[in-house]
């Protein structure tokens, strides 16, 4: 496996298992042995379709799901601000933005309602582009998942 | 290019601007005589028995990532194929420079993707290159548009 992937963690691999992820990939977590961290299969296939494991797609693979089946965009995005306590060096920061993506005309209800949500999710601020990701995955999913999609 | 993972990997234009400008990460896929190839056990035992050979032989582990861009293999056309989020990955951590690639909120529903490159160096003419004006019809459309861009730039200025 190339090293500069980031996957997801067992926290948010669980949460797209409840949510439905289906899509084949290589890395999974073992129920039995979930705190052991990631396996590496052989091949990929749907680990989330047995009780025994957990699927754990890149983090921008399960971002490319959210968007390609669940219609909702979710965003790192880049700060950068002078901070006045420390020399006035650049400090950089990331947060993430969730925007839904609705192919109909008229946005849904439940697609408002989302959206609306989803505006109060980019305040935190990451040190790391990746955090920012893993983190605006998981709030996706909370509320996909809260909604009972 | 999209795999049957789900993955998406630099077009060989891409692949080729990465290597000039020193992509030195090891990688799972490469492009050699144009074609995207892995060494991935169920891409390789697919049917690309040249390669099944070539990598038992000389690395003895297929499933192994490379830096294809070393200039070690005996093909002289070969380039590491990373993700596209490996190479923006690459850009944002070696290069200092990060792309942004985002749902166009102005465009009906979101329907479409723009990209925007800020540099946290002294990267003059990528100090805040603002893509907004064209539309993508994809995600990945837009980021493969913004890498490019960037490697363009990054080899210009270097010349």
């Amino acid at each position: 496996m190339s090293t500069h992937e980031s996957y997801v963690s067992l926290e948010t691999a669980k949460l797209l298992k409840k949510a439905g992820f289906y899509w084949d990939c290589y890395e999974l977590y073992e129920r039995e042995y979930e705190q052991d961290g990631r396996t590496r299969a052989e091949t990929s296939a749907n680990w989330n379709s047995t009780s025994k494991y957990y699927s754990a797609p890149t983090l921008d693979v399960a971002q490319r799901w959210l968007r390609e089946v669940k219609n909702i965009s979710v965003e790192a995005k880049y700060f950068r601000w002078v901070n006045r306590y420390q020399d006035g060096k650049y400090t950089v920061t990331y947060r993430h933005e969730l925007w839904p993506i609705d192919t109909s005309i008229i946005p849904s209800e439940e697609d408002k309602f989302i959206h609306y949500t989803l505006d109060c999710a980019c305040d935190i601020e990451f040190q790391t582009y990746e955090q920012a990701l893993e983190a605006g995955i998981k709030k996706t999913l909370e509320l996909i998942l809260e909604k009972g999609e | 290019m999209e795999t049957t993972n789900h993955e998406y990997y630099v077009s060989l234009e891409v692949a080729k601007l990465l290597k000039e400008a020193g992509f030195d990460w090891e990688v799972n896929f490469f492009y050699r005589d144009g074609i995207l190839r892995s060494v991935l056990p169920d891409v390789l035992f697919s049917g690309d028995f040249e390669d099944v050979e070539y990598y038992y032989k000389h690395i003895g582990i297929p499933h192994q990532s490379l830096d294809y861009n070393d200039g070690s293999s005996k093909f002289l056309e070969e380039y590491s194929a990373p993700t596209l989020d490996v190479a923006q990955r690459w850009l944002r951590e070696v290069k200092g420079i990060h792309i942004c690639v985002k749902a166009d909120a102005a465009s009906i529903n979101c329907k479409y993707f723009v990209t925007v490159i800020i540099s946290d160096t002294k990267w003059g003419n990528v100090q805040n290159e603002n893509m907004k004006t064209i539309l993508f019809n994809t995600y990945e459309e837009a980021q493969e548009a913004g890498i490019q861009k960037c490697l363009t730039i990054l080899l210009n200025e270097n010349k």
